[in-house]
């Protein structure tokens, strides 16, 4: 460990979680002093932070993370994984199916898209692959809009560019003619599928169009899910779930706070489960990324000819890399779909897609702790500015000619993008990076 | 006449003419080209390596060197051509199947993991390691060879001089300690022949001297060396053969001595109406 690491672990990192908490009791007391609510500030920061959102947005995080941290791909397009794996399971519960092979499908559709776009894509420059990605997720989005879309249209798309890459790839793999007949016998055997899709019409209308999943009189999504509640019916507030009683909720301020924080049993099922999928994901990349295999994803990150000349097979890796995040984000994408119970086309917005890469680079890529802490910090304060402006303009502070009450949640991200812009300038790593290895990329 | 390279080790007989036929060639190249679009940048017609030697790839700006490693490492597709690694064909194979064969290669610009320590850098190199498969990298397994593959990469960081900087990111390093760490990293893979691209160009001129004692090392160790370079002094110092390319093509092939005195190559870096003289 050199001497500005272990400088910058002793001192930078645990003082900006002092900072931030100082700056938002200083914040409050002012705010509190000027006669707005508090309390309720807080606690509806508190509940999008660790509630569902936050978690929901770590999981995705910690997915483009391998991508881009770890590996350097720029995914541009993980609202696309979410989708897919929001689609996959929804159309196998909606047909009857059972929810934990909707799950299945869920992440394997994810690990087909990721395929499908990582054989052609894979292969070319970084910033090819951002606008490649960030185009299929519109793509995705779009198609999905229209009711029979999977009758053909996107099918033929997809797996015509599945051949295409089939064909184009077969030969360099290894040049000799099995590769070649197993190229011809793979794309004919996509082509068969596809006419047998076509011809019995399967998934038509399967996706909802604009109505999304599930439809009106189709089974809901969600009933398995929620049946394996163990929690009581009941309000839980933050002292319930952090088992520390309700002595904090006798205090006045305080218990306001907790109550108007408190999440029924279904939320906090939903929430207790995407924050354990993020400490899995966490842990599960932790491991891999600080094993050999992990050394050879930084070293394609930092130049992916030189581990070429050491005898790696880079194009390999970054599939695997992207396939693997593609599934973790595909579970965020399924957890957003069992707190809402409900998706169409429209919920895979690539807002979304910058929510999420915003996430990252506020918490640090290539870090373990960046993509949780900065979920919780974007929605925390995502929320915190949108409700102290909703106070501000209620109580006419602001006078409507200046802002209208509907255009509060427009402004929020104003502010947030000058933050975000202020972050870069004066904290490029985002919180958790090593500021060191921010220096480096900028010599 | 064929007269001794009178290096010792590296020493070998051979005709010094282009294309001539080694006694034990490591590396077989015939009928190489690359065009790019008119332009004919390399156009090899053969040329053989011999076996544990230092070889050195000599040439005026824009011969192809460069671009013949380029080929026969898989950076770049030949445009026609075929060559051998110990009799195993190499055409059609990819970069890293080519390093996996045992010839590896550094880079004109050195191409340090910046982000990564030196021993980061250092056990990349190694090849097959149980880690690297993404089953393994999840349930382990891989920890006892890790330890060997540390102990290996240490060994090299400490014959280069660069173990005082095992922790240190490789973005820190001087050009020619990255220069130095892009060579160890390579020997890491336990190479059969290693090519380097001017693994002089920019390094510190009290460097250079070590640099060398490296290389001579290497093929003391019985490694095959070819090396891309413009410093004639260095050249003639610890080349076993020489092979000069011009316009794309070998145009002589000898030892330095007989390198140096032949005409078309003095034509070749001078242009015409030289003596020889001129040149000392």
């Amino acid at each position: 460990m050199s001497m500005l690491e272990q400088a910058d672990a002793a001192s930078s990192r645990p003082m900006l979680k002092w900072y931030i908490t100082a700056g938002v009791v200083v914040l409050l007391i002012i705010l509190g002093l000027a006669g707005l609510e508090t309390s309720a500030i807080l606690a509806t920061s508190l509940r999008s932070g660790l509630g569902v959102q936050g978690a929901v947005f770590a999981l995705a995080a910690i997915g483009v993370n391998l991508n881009y941290g770890y590996t350097g791909l720029l995914n541009f397009g993980p609202v696309g994984f979410m989708a897919a794996g929001a689609y996959g399971m929804g159309i196998v519960v909606t047909n009857g199916g059972p929810f934990l092979l909707g799950v299945f499908v869920g992440f394997a559709s994810a690990a087909f898209l990721a395929l499908l776009l990582g054989l052609p894509t894979l292969r070319l420059r970084g910033d090819f692959l951002a606008i490649t990605t960030i185009a299929a997720g519109e793509v995705l989005r779009v198609a999905l809009r229209s009711e029979n879309f999977f009758s053909m249209g996107i099918v033929l798309v997809l797996l015509l560019g599945g051949v295409g890459a089939l064909t184009y790839f077969m030969p360099r793999i290894a040049s000799n003619a099995t590769k070649w007949l197993m190229g011809l016998a793979a794309s004919a055997a996509m082509i068969a599928v596809m006419i047998v899709i076509w011809k019995a019409r399967i998934l038509a209308g399967e996706t909802g169009g604009t109505l999304g999943v599930p439809r009106p009189n189709e089974p809901s999504i969600v009933d398995t899910f929620y049946n394996w509640n163990p929690f009581p019916s009941s309000n839980y507030s933050l002292t319930d779930i952090a088992g520390i009683g309700d002595l904090l909720a006798k205090v006045p301020w305080f218990g306001d706070v907790l109550d108007e924080t408190a999440f029924n049993a279904r939320q906090l099922w939903v929430i207790v489960i995407t924050w354990i999928l993020v400490l899995i994901a966490s842990l599960t990349v932790w491991r891999i990324t600080t094993s050999p295999w992990g050394r050879v994803l930084k070293a394609i990150r930092e130049d992916e000819d030189a581990a070429r000349a050491v005898g790696k097979n880079a194009f390999s890796y970054k599939l695997q890399s992207f396939v693997i995040g593609g599934v973790i984000i595909a579970a965020a994408g399924m957890m957003r779909a069992m707190d809402q119970a409900f998706f169409n086309p429209e919920s895979f917005k690539t807002q979304t897609t910058f929510f999420i890469w915003t996430v990252l680079i506020l918490g640090g890529a290539a870090t373990t702790r960046g993509p949780i802490a900065g979920a919780i910090v974007f929605w925390f304060f995502l929320l915190f500015i949108e409700e102290t402006l909703d106070q501000m303009v209620e109580r006419d502070w602001i006078p409507d000619a200046v802002l209208d009450p509907n255009q509060v949640s427009s402004v929020r991200f104003i502010v947030l993008g000058i933050t975000l812009a202020s972050l870069m300038i004066w904290r490029p790593q985002g919180m958790f990076g090593k500021k060191e290895e921010a220096l480096l990329d900028a010599a | 006449m064929q007269p001794d390279s009178g290096k010792g080790v590296g020493a070998f007989t051979a005709d010094p003419t282009p294309g001539s036929s080694k006694p034990d060639p490591i590396l077989i190249m015939s009928g190489i080209s690359r065009h790019f679009g008119g332009l004919k940048a390399v156009d090899v017609d053969h040329l053989e390596i011999q076996r544990g030697t230092i070889t050195a790839l000599i040439g005026p700006n824009g011969a192809g060197k460069t671009t013949l490693f380029n080929l026969v490492s898989a950076f770049d597709e030949p445009t026609t051509g075929r060559w051998q690694l110990d009799g195993k064909e190499l055409r059609g194979k990819q970069s890293y199947q080519i390093a996996r064969a045992g010839m590896v290669r550094t880079f004109q610009l050195t191409k340090s993991l910046a982000k990564m320590t030196c021993i980061e850098n250092m056990m990349l190199g190694a090849p097959d390691q149980k880690g690297e498969s993404f089953v393994a990298a999840l349930f382990g397994g891989w920890g006892s060879e890790e330890a060997q593959v540390q102990a290996k990469a240490e060994e090299l960081l400490e014959r280069f001089n660069l173990i005082h900087m095992r922790d240190e990111y490789a973005a820190t390093l001087s050009g020619g300690q990255r220069k130095l760490l892009e060579m160890a990293r390579s020997l890491m893979t336990d190479p059969e022949i290693i090519l380097l691209d001017e693994p002089m160009a920019g390094v510190n001129p009290a460097l250079v001297q070590s640099l060398l004692g490296h290389i001579e090392a290497l093929r003391d160790d019985g490694m095959t060396v070819i090396f891309i370079e413009h410093d004639m002094d260095v050249i003639m110092g610890i080349s076993d053969w020489i092979a000069v390319l011009a316009e794309g093509s070998v145009i002589a092939e000898g030892t330095p001595e007989q390198v140096g005195q032949n005409p078309a190559v003095i034509e070749a870096y001078l242009g015409t109406g030289f003596d020889e003289e001129d040149l000392v």
